[in-house]
């Protein structure tokens, strides 16, 4: 909630702007008259503290400071409602004649009818249930199946993976999941989301990719994942051979097992994953990323870090130059950054997703591959590829989530000095920018995250000291985002 | 109606009817007045104070929601039975004697509040972002026994408040889901806890020496609780009917209304202040364990009912009285003070 910006707000947002306010001023006058002298004395008294406290010039002080917006509760300190209700009892009580008692209660009530007639008695819409649930039938059969299964299995946390985002006539089927089956860790569909694909698109239309969901849902440790039911999507879930558990009114349950990226969990609670990578006949594999076995780390349902490791369960550098990242979310579950680190757990840099002016990537840390020597601003690059002759130099840029090939630029064909500018045109995000010698992927580099938003200016420059085709050499090297003005 | 909302309503008297044997054995140990309003109310404020004593270590150090909830039973088992005993060599002689129109008056008011508490129960499904984090902290004590982490660490600010936990406690032993019991069991529990606060305050101030049966306080204690439905303040009426289930309706119409009820009683037995102070003192106590949002509001309140007695008194045994409310004060300062280091980072938990 943003912060209260005087007394005027504060009363707007306390009272509302109804007819309440009024009828407890009245009735605070009214019984100041009913009241002894002494008594009258404490209640000036209570006025002149309440002022000191709840003015405008306390309300800014604390705005400055950050900490006005939970300022109106103290205005909690006065039942309102009681003194309203004590003021209506004894006028009540004073009139003398039940006809006029009755007179006045009922001109009382048609007063209140006509002030909310808009909704005269609140949340008299909100019935949902006859039975007293309050999430749908869907949701029921949804947790009760997945909560029949998990005793079934001896598990204590199920990873499903779910719609979040999908409408519906009230609540959303994600919250409701969560709520009503608390075992259940559920993950956002954006577990999903690459370059070509859309999580949430593809947990609700009518022809999902069902190899891409079933597949990524087991490589990411998932156990069930949830889709929208409609004419198209069981039937393409049936041509891939996969039946699904429940199905409901509006959705599908399915069990993730069997895909090539099945893994197989070595350890799993409801805080930790330990992921081991098979192919669709179980034999281990590495992934393409060069890990075999990633830990995964949840909280809320969220998958909060991930930790890359070889067969042998060692941490590993990824071709992306971090071992691991760390994910942070407020309360309510949004994403608010990304932390990543190296081998020994230092710290390479942080993506906000709140702030983009936090920024925090990672020209000062840099990653080299095997083959790459440095001494002072020196930098050697060799090849270790057979017939591999080094014959330029440039640079390459890469989705850093996907590791997906975008471009290159600024190629320096000879020994000499190289520099210009890239214009980057991809979406904001963060990239891997690299720089190697010729075209060949396997080949040494020089690598390290840039956070680019659509338009970026970068200047590049670089010496080429010696190009030999076994080695290069390489020093003055140089990438600076251009500030805007 | 299903089964699971009668149970959870049964539930909810569970707690009412163990909240009424502490209270009254708080109040009659400290020579107090024992209407069944008061001792409901003081007796959640016990229990939930101590609930938050065995808590509080077992947080900071990461423990285990059904360690915590065992202890709390055992104690509270063992207890129980020496306050029956208690209670048996303490019963009142004078007892009320009820007129027939005045037993059908309770009943008639009885009625109606728990009408209200269906309507609010059954026809109020709000899914706020305090919501959701209020029933997922009841699923996480409850299926992962832990006690309350946001994004895996421990805060202060999120866990010093341990209501969710204590009402998560009926779950370990029925096995109904904490999503039940936050939308019905709190419910009930909570609109009952207004009522019988409201109704306190109406006999504080409507009820005669002569002790008769107080028909203004039992009206004032249904009257309050259905204005309140045509009130559509956001911050204040509304988190009636949409959020009495939560710390912050708990805060708002129970201990807050609680600690008033308990000054104004100052003001009219000016013989019993001691006993009134045990009282606020009391609520001191539990502020913060029902709610975190009560770490200012109880403080202000505090203040300004200090600033009235003192005017009230002209300042008769005034350090007397600034006393007694620092006393008052002193949990939740405490409170605070912790809040504030962690929040500069000065500690970490």
């Amino acid at each position: 909630m943003p912060g209260i910006v005087g007394m005027p707000d504060l009363i707007e947002r306390y009272f509302s702007s109804d007819i309440w306010l009024k009828i407890f001023i009245v009735s605070v006058v009214y019984l100041f008259f009913r009241i002894k002298a002494a008594h009258k004395r404490a209640l000036f008294a209570v006025v002149i503290a309440f002022f000191l406290i709840v003015n405008a010039f306390v309300i800014k002080q604390l705005s400055e400071l950050g900490e006005n917006s939970t300022f109106y509760r103290n205005l909690w300190s006065i039942p309102t409602m009681t003194i309203i209700g004590i003021a209506i009892i004894d006028i009540v009580r004073i009139i003398p004649k039940w006809y006029l008692k009755i007179t006045l209660i009922i001109a009382f009530v048609i007063g209140l009818w006509f002030v909310n007639q808009n909704e005269y008695i609140r949340c008299r819409d909100q019935y949902y249930s006859s039975d007293a649930k309050m999430v749908s039938e869907d949701v029921i059969n949804l947790a009760n199946t997945l909560d029949k299964l998990r005793k079934e299995d001896g598990k204590k946390i199920l990873f499903v993976v779910c719609p979040v985002g999908y409408e519906r006539s009230y609540g959303n089927m994600a919250t409701e999941l969560k709520l009503y089956g608390g075992f259940l860790q559920l993950s956002d569909s954006s577990i999903l989301n690459n370059s070509d694909h859309n999580g949430e698109e593809e947990l609700t239309r009518e022809n999902p990719d069902v190899s891409y969901i079933m597949s990524t849902c087991c490589a990411k440790g998932m156990d069930y994942v949830i889709v929208v039911r409609n004419k198209n999507a069981e039937e393409a879930f049936k041509k891939n051979g996969d039946e699904p558990i429940v199905r409901t009114d509006g959705f599908l349950l399915y069990r993730c097992q069997g895909y090539p990226g099945y893994r197989v969990d070595l350890y799993k609670d409801d805080k930790i994953a330990w992921i081991q990578y098979y192919d669709g006949v179980k034999n281990q594999v590495t992934a393409n990323r060069g890990y075999s076995l990633v830990k995964y780390s949840y909280n809320n349902g969220q998958v909060v870090s991930e930790e890359y490791c070889d067969s042998e369960g060692r941490k590993i550098i990824t071709p992306l130059g971090y071992t691991s990242y760390k994910r942070e979310y407020n309360d309510s579950n949004q994403l608010l950054g990304e932390t990543y680190y190296g081998i020994s757990d230092e710290k390479l840099g942080r993506v906000s997703e709140i702030d983009k002016n936090e920024i925090d990537v990672l020209f000062h840390y840099i990653h080299c591959t095997k083959g790459v020597t440095i001494e002072d601003d020196k930098y050697k690059l060799s090849t270790s590829v057979l017939d591999n002759s080094f014959n330029l130099v440039h640079f390459q840029l890469f989705d850093a989530k996907t590791d997906a090939y975008l471009t290159d630029f600024g190629r320096g064909v000879a020994e000499g000095i190289v520099t210009g500018q890239y214009i980057n045109e991809y979406p904001e995000g963060l990239y891997r920018l690299i720089i190697k010698g010729n075209t060949n992927l396997s080949d040494e580099y020089i690598s390290c995250f840039v956070y680019l938003w659509k338009g970026t200016v970068l200047n590049y420059s670089y010496s080429i000291d010696e190009m030999d085709q076994q080695y290069i050499e390489l020093s003055n090297l140089s990438v600076q985002i251009v500030e805007e003005e | 109606m299903s089964w699971t909302f009668v149970a959870c309503v049964g539930i909810a008297f569970v707690w009412l009817g163990l909240f009424y044997l502490w209270g009254r054995s708080f109040l009659t140990f400290i020579k107090a007045e024992r209407d069944i309003a008061s001792s409901i109310a003081f007796g959640y404020l016990l229990l939930q104070f101590i609930y938050q004593i065995i808590y509080l270590p077992f947080y900071f150090t990461r423990g285990s929601f059904r360690a915590v909830s065992y202890i709390w039973l055992g104690i509270v088992a063992i207890v129980s039975v020496l306050l029956c005993i208690f209670l048996r060599k303490h019963s009142s002689e004078q007892k009320l004697q009820l007129k027939p129109l005045e037993k059908v008056g309770i009943c008639l008011a009885s009625v109606l509040v728990l009408g209200l508490a269906v309507y609010v129960s059954l026809h109020v499904p709000y899914y706020g972002q305090d919501t959701r984090t209020y029933i997922n902290t009841m699923n996480e004590s409850y299926y992962r026994d832990a006690l309350w982490f946001v994004s895996g660490k421990l805060s202060f600010h999120y866990g010093m408040c341990s209501m969710f936990q204590l009402f998560t406690v009926p779950a370990l032993l029925t096995g109904i889901k904490p999503y039940y019991l936050s939308l019905f069991t709190i419910r009930v529990a909570g609109t009952c806890l207004l009522s019988l606060i409201v109704y306190r305050t109406g006999i504080i101030i409507f009820r005669k020496p002569d002790n008769r049966f107080c028909w203004p306080a039992l009206i004032l204690s249904v009257l309050v609780p259905y204005l309140l439905m045509f009130w559509g303040s956001m911050y204040t009426a509304e988190f009636f009917y949409w959020r009495i289930n939560e710390a912050k309706g708990f805060c708002q119409f129970i201990l807050l209304p609680l600690g008033f009820s308990v000054f104004l009683e100052m003001f009219k037995k000016d013989a019993e202040r001691k006993k009134l102070w045990k009282e606020q003192l009391m609520v001191g106590l539990a502020a913060v364990s029902v709610s975190a949002s009560s770490l200012m509001p109880y403080l202000f309140l505090v203040f300004l009912g200090t600033f009235a007695l003192l005017v009230y008194d002209k300042l008769k045994e005034g350090w007397r009285t600034v006393g007694c409310s620092m006393v008052c004060m002193l949990p939740n300062l405490l409170y605070l003070a912790i809040y504030i280091l962690e929040k500069e980072g000065t500690i970490v938990l």
